[in-house]
């Protein structure tokens, strides 16, 4: 590779130590240490209690959902926006892109007016009979899902659009002719061929999710404890940085296992799609 | 089941109708009532220039669009409530349309597998179709670590494999390099006798047509211009438009001053009168008329009698040697003569006349419409 390229990323480069590998080993630092010394006494603490490690393995969990969650939804969307004719376009853009232009804040508070007692949802099944008394839909784990995946749709979205308008719609029609029916077709041709975009749009919606602070605390609410959560009250109400700092450690090299773990799938899928 | 496919084993060389098949796409006409029989096992090409339909026609005969009006009919049965996959209709697209993620063998196999036929037969038929287009090395290969021929020959066995009854090729050729062009043609046809297949193959190309067609049907705006072999296309062409499609044509404006059934008469600008053939097209002695010669079937003549002009430039072109020609009434016009060994071309400037070698090499037509 010729130097000027890689003088090129000298700034991005220094960007990243400066503000992400410094900080990074401050916190690692400020981890270890335990009174005077330091020792790995917090990562201890963190592995043994049962309490520490449900927040961790609900947090995965709910990236996991919020991510299975919107590939269902998305994906129907991708497909329909690469078959739609120009002029639509935009129009489907700007539906899938509008959460994302949305406050955080404005869009979380919708769904508790959404998902309430007496919310939009409650009030409807009410009147139309379908149950007797409302529904607790707000502050359960199922309620943070659903008001993630709708922002973090997007995320889901673009890449699989990139991905699907890749794939030569000559495809379709050759599968066709052979005499495929069009599920086979979707399960052998276009699913395998947009695997891709499903793995970079479940990183970004996997990752968005469970460092979604403001959405899981607020229609969480105190009930459910997520890691952004556990990790703020450590450190701020209880004051104690660094058991925070090894939370957040843990935390970061099991959401690395976990990308790890995605990013392998998609490779293994992918070489067994034509195997 | 979705996939399964009534008429599997649908007998090779079946024949094609397309009956009165018009279509609109929105307002705009694609195509007017085309009707054209193609007999089982037979080799039919749709030429035409870009735009002109084919592909469209092509697209409803494999069911993948439906036409405004008229039918389709395969070995005497109508297909049209038939979709795409019930159809036995192989098709080889322009850019082969290969699984990217999938073997050769896997590409060869998945309409074996769509049609659930059981696996020893799936790999006795691989390995049949991977034999015919000589390609049984390259059975683990991905599409993308293949030439530009291989992926077109395993488009074609992929094709196959199925035991197509029609096998439509829209533009095979179209992206290979020219040496490679011919080799694949050559290989195509020898494919297509082997498997005895009817293939309606689309080109724009006409010496491909020429060459490797049963038939030629010739296409202009979405009508069917001729219905014709090679020969009669060439030699006998039906109207002013397949003359100067179908290879090259000079063409002189002209009067027409008497026809019959036998023969016709035209006269030039110039005042030249020249025997032609009778003409195709409803005309009346006084039209005004096109009058198309090739080059290959003009001779020069003593001047005093004929087409009289002078020589603008002559190029030697190995067996034949061409002269571009100006005649006295301002038009260019080209001929063409077998060249003996150390003939030279002529001048630039020196006087010559032309006539036809015969009054049956001579097409006279409706001039074109002025656009
Ligand atoms: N999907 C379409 N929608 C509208 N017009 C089309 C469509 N496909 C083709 N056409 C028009 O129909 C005519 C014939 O097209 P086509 O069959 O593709 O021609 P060819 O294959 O001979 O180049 C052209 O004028 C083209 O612009
Ligand atoms: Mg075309």
């Amino acid at each position: 590779m010729p130097a000027y390229e890689l003088r090129l990323a000298a700034p991005l480069a220094g960007f990243f130590a400066l503000f992400f590998l410094a900080p990074l080993a401050i916190l690692f630092y400020v981890s270890l240490q335990n009174g005077a010394g330091l020792d790995l006494s917090h990562y201890a603490r963190f592995l043994f209690d049962p309490f520490s490690l449900g927040v961790l393995g609900r947090t995965l969990l709910l990236g996991a959902e919020v991510t299975a969650l919107c590939l269902l939804l998305g994906f129907p969307l991708a497909w329909v926006y690469v078959r739609s004719p120009g002029w639509l376009r935009p129009v489907l853009m700007l539906a899938v892109l509008l959460p994302l232009l949305t406050s955080v804040v404005v869009r979380t508070f919708a769904w508790i007016v959404i998902l309430g007692r007496q919310g939009i949802v409650n009030s409807a099944l009410l009147s139309l009979g379908f149950t007797d008394t409302p529904l607790r839909l707000l502050y359960t784990e199922g309620g943070v899902a659903v008001a993630l995946a709708q922002v973090q749709i997007p995320l889901m979205v673009l890449p699989l659009i990139t991905a699907l308008s890749r794939i030569d719609t000559n495809l379709d029609d050759a599968s066709l002719a052979l005499g495929a029916g069009a599920w086979r077709g979707f399960w052998r041709i276009t699913l395998p061929l947009s695997l891709p975009g499903i793995v970079a749009g479940g990183l970004l919606t996997y990752a968005a999710a469970i460092t979604a602070f403001i959405t899981q605390s607020l229609v969480g609410g105190g009930q459910m404890l997520f890691m952004p959560m556990y990790i703020y009250q450590q450190a701020t109400a209880l004051q104690n940085w660094p058991f925070a700092a090894a939370i957040s450690i843990v935390f970061l090299a099991a959401v690395l296992a976990v990308v790890s773990v995605f990013n392998a799938l998609g490779r293994l899928s992918r070489t067994h799609a034509d195997a | 089941m979705p996939d399964d496919t009534p008429t599997d084993r649908a007998a090779p060389s079946a024949s094609l109708t397309i009956e009165r098949v018009a279509h609109r796409y929105g307002g705009s006409v694609a195509l007017e009532q085309i009707s054209v029989d193609v007999a089982g096992g037979e080799l039919l090409s749709l030429l035409g220039p870009s735009g002109c339909g084919k592909t469209t026609l092509l697209r409803i005969i494999g069911g993948f669009i439906r036409q405004s009006a008229g039918r389709i009919l395969v070995g005497g049965q109508p297909v049209d409530h038939l979709p795409a996959n019930k159809r036995t209709v192989g098709i080889v697209f322009q850019n082969y349309a290969l699984f990217p993620h999938m073997t050769v063998a896997r590409n060869i196999a998945y309409g074996l597998e769509a049609r659930r036929t059981p696996h020893a037969q799936i790999t006795a038929r691989v390995a049949e179709m991977l034999a015919m287009v000589r390609l049984e090395h390259l059975r683990d290969r991905l599409p993308r670590e293949l030439s530009g021929g291989q992926q077109q020959r395993v488009a074609l066995a992929r094709a196959l494999a199925v035991r197509p009854s029609i096998l439509l090729l829209d533009e095979p050729f179209a992206a290979l390099d020219k040496n490679l062009r011919l080799d694949m043609q050559i290989e195509v046809k020898r494919i297509q006798r082997l498997s005895g297949t009817t293939t309606i193959l689309v080109t724009h190309d006409q010496e491909e047509a020429l060459s490797l067609s049963d038939r030629i049907a010739v296409l202009n705006q979405g009508r069917l211009e001729q219905l014709a072999t090679p020969t009669e296309i060439y030699d006998r062409p039906a109207s002013l438009f397949v003359n100067r499609f179908v290879g090259t044509a000079n063409m002189l404006p002209g009067v027409l001053v008497s026809a019959d059934a036998g023969g016709s008469v035209v006269a030039l600008d110039d005042g030249t009168r020249i025997a032609a053939r009778a003409p195709t097209e409803k005309l009346i002695p006084g039209d005004p008329v096109a009058v198309c010669i090739r080059p290959e079937h003009l001779r020069m003549v003593p001047s005093g009698e004929g087409i009289r002009g002078t020589v603008e430039m002559g190029l030697p072109l190995g067996a034949t040697i061409v002269h571009e020609i100006r005649t006295l009434s301002g038009h260019a016009i080209k001929i063409a003569e077998p060249r003996q060994t150390g003939m030279e071309p002529r001048l630039a400037g020196s006087a010559i006349a032309l006539l036809p070698t015969q009054p049956g090499a001579v097409g006279v037509f409706r001039p074109a419409a002025p656009s």
